[in-house]
């Protein structure tokens, strides 16, 4: 159990247990991003798999809360809340049996370079430090999500921490990998954003037609390496499989 | 035997192939998409023989025109009060009819409503995506090649003939008003008080800012107490988000998994069908019930769909109607 202040001076105690709706409840552990709080966030997450409440239908772990969708009729929302709590007063383990470490290769400033001479700008930092910074960091997927397959990762480094743009820009491809707030992310298929393009990398986040369609899962550590544009050319459709340095 | 196809000769622009959606990929970042209007779902299908949550084409406002390249396929239109016709034909409200090959069967502008349901007894003959034949247009997941219908295209079906049964009929359209009810939260507490009795007292306007995946409202503003940024957590259909603008966004089937804003509540299951079939200026009042509530509400709101099914398939003859 752990408190903070709210915005009114009253203090709040984690876990809360919030109402989404008619068959959802939001579990909160906390109220900030922080690789703890995520690892537990997982934690409970794998304990719930393991207890196998009746009338879970799915969970949706995020930064600091895990969304816990279920029906109704098979559980009553008094009574999931009751179990949620036996399992965490019974202890949540957080230590991950089998977290993955993968190393992306990243071409910096291609296929244009204007994203990252703009982080460079707004950080005081040249283009050069701001990729020796982005690929000299551990980052852990904290929250996969919005769109199918999307990595939001965490850790990385305070100084590379920007605003993400007021307006988004349409149209940013498959496989770029860019910052925003506190966060890392590597596209998995058109979308629109507001972040900073940083490179591109060959990997893919989400393969629909295969047997596993999304590279990623939640706590798999990712560094990120510099890579040429010729590089990443070569590398255009090569499997995954040999960017995971463990697990499997 | 000549593969039997359902042609779209000319499509309103948004008809995508929804079901019931899909479950279990949220984790993923997978939208659970699936039709706006569950309850008109049901009756589409029940009125073709098919089970609640079979796929069917959705549309919004009016369907267009189609075709069937078979001997012949039942089919049933629900939803908006839609004005229907085959080869000119109008065709009974809520009631199946044939369509045979080489008729064509129109959908007109609705009269009230939003969302059109067209089913055809048998269903659709199209691979699951994720356990779903619903479509997710914005990824590009599911129904007809993750996308919506286009002149030309043409969909399998899985019978070559209309079954041989009596038509069937709905008796009344389950036309239901009263306010849209919400549970308050996950995150009410980022609002002041005045500015929750303002959500459930306010008149709300529906505005045409409404897709599959979101519906702006327009009425009284609400004030955040500690900012418009939340850290990111996961999101449902129903959920009233309130950005930096202050005015209501409720999150329809097809919006992303997780969201920034605070969700000063959410509309429940029941009611979320009724506030997608609102037009542009019609009102949206809120009232806020507790969950265990909501789960007397979603009770009753799911035995009436099965009671609609049930009815559709022993009608009463249509004098008596």
């Amino acid at each position: 159990m752990r408190g903070t202040f709210g915005a009114s001076g009253d203090i709040i105690i984690y876990p809360r247990f919030l109402p989404v709706g008619d068959s959802a409840l939001s579990v909160e552990l906390g109220d900030v991003i922080d690789a703890g709080i995520n690892a537990l966030v997982r934690a409970l997450d794998r304990a719930i798999a393991a207890a196998n409440i009746p009338g879970i239908i799915e969970t949706v772990p995020s930064f600091r809360a895990l969304m816990v969708i279920y029906e109704p009729e098979e559980i009553d929302p008094d009574t999931l809340i009751a179990d949620l709590k036996r399992l965490i007063a019974g202890g949540l383990n957080a230590h991950a049996a089998n977290a993955r470490s993968w190393t992306v290769p990243v071409a910096y400033g291609v296929p244009v370079d204007d994203d990252l001479r703009e982080v460079a700008a707004a950080t005081g930092l040249s283009c050069d430090e701001v990729v020796a910074m982005h690929s000299g960091a551990d980052y852990q997927v904290y929250v996969i999500g919005f769109v199918p397959g999307l990595p939001v990762l965490g850790g990385l480094p305070a100084p590379l921490h920007l605003s993400r743009r007021p307006e988004h820009r349409q149209g940013i491809p498959a496989g770029s990998v860019m910052i925003g707030g506190m966060q890392g992310l590597i596209v998995p298929m058109t979308m629109p954003s507001g972040w900073y393009t940083l490179g591109q990398t060959p990997l893919r986040p989400f393969n629909p037609g295969e047997n596993n369609p999304f590279l990623f899962r939640l706590g798999d550590r990712i560094r990120f390496r510099p890579i040429t544009a010729r590089e990443l050319d070569a590398l255009a459709g090569v499997s995954s499989d040999v960017y995971l340095d463990n697990g499997t | 035997m000549a593969d039997a196809l359902f042609r779209a000769i000319a499509p309103t622009p948004f008809v995508t192939v929804q079901d019931a959606g899909r479950r279990g990929w949220r984790r993923f970042g997978l939208a659970g998409a699936g039709a706006m209007d569950k309850m008109s779902l049901v009756i589409a299908n029940a009125l073709v023989g098919n089970r609640p949550t079979e796929a069917v084409l959705e549309f919004a406002y009016a369907g267009g025109e189609w075709t069937v390249e078979a001997a012949s396929c039942r089919i049933a239109v629900a939803g908006g009060a839609f004005a229907v016709t085959v080869d000119g034909t109008p065709v009974p409200s809520l009631a199946s009819t044939v369509l045979r090959r080489g008729q064509t069967l129109r959908i007109g502008g609705a009269t009230r409503r939003v969302w059109g349901y067209l089913a055809v007894a048998g269903g659709f003959d199209l691979p699951l995506a994720f356990g779903s034949r619903a479509t997710h247009a914005r990824t590009g997941i599911g129904g007809f090649e993750g996308r919506a219908i286009r002149a030309g295209d043409t969909l399998p079906l899985r019978g070559n003939e209309a079954p041989n049964e009596p038509e069937r009929f709905l008796g009344d359209d389950p036309e239901e008003d009263g306010p849209c009810r919400v549970v308050p939260g996950p995150q009410d507490d980022y609002f002041d008080r005045e500015s929750l009795s303002l959500l459930l007292s306010g008149a709300y306007q529906a505005t045409w800012q409404q897709d599959r995946m979101a519906y702006r409202l327009d009425g009284p503003r609400l004030t955040h107490v500690k900012g418009y940024n939340i850290i990111t957590d996961g999101i449902v259909p129903g959920c009233i988000q309130i950005p930096g603008t202050g005015q209501p966004i409720v999150l329809m089937r097809d919006a992303g998994t997780v969201g920034g804003y605070p969700k000063v509540a959410t509309v429940v299951e029941a009611d979320l069908g009724r506030l997608a079939q609102t037009r542009p200026g019609g009102a949206v009042h809120f009232k806020a019930i507790s969950m265990m509530e909501a789960r007397a509400v979603r009770q009753r709101f799911l035995a009436r769909l099965q009671l609609i099914a049930e009815e559709v398939n022993s009608p009463l003859p249509r004098a008596a109607v």
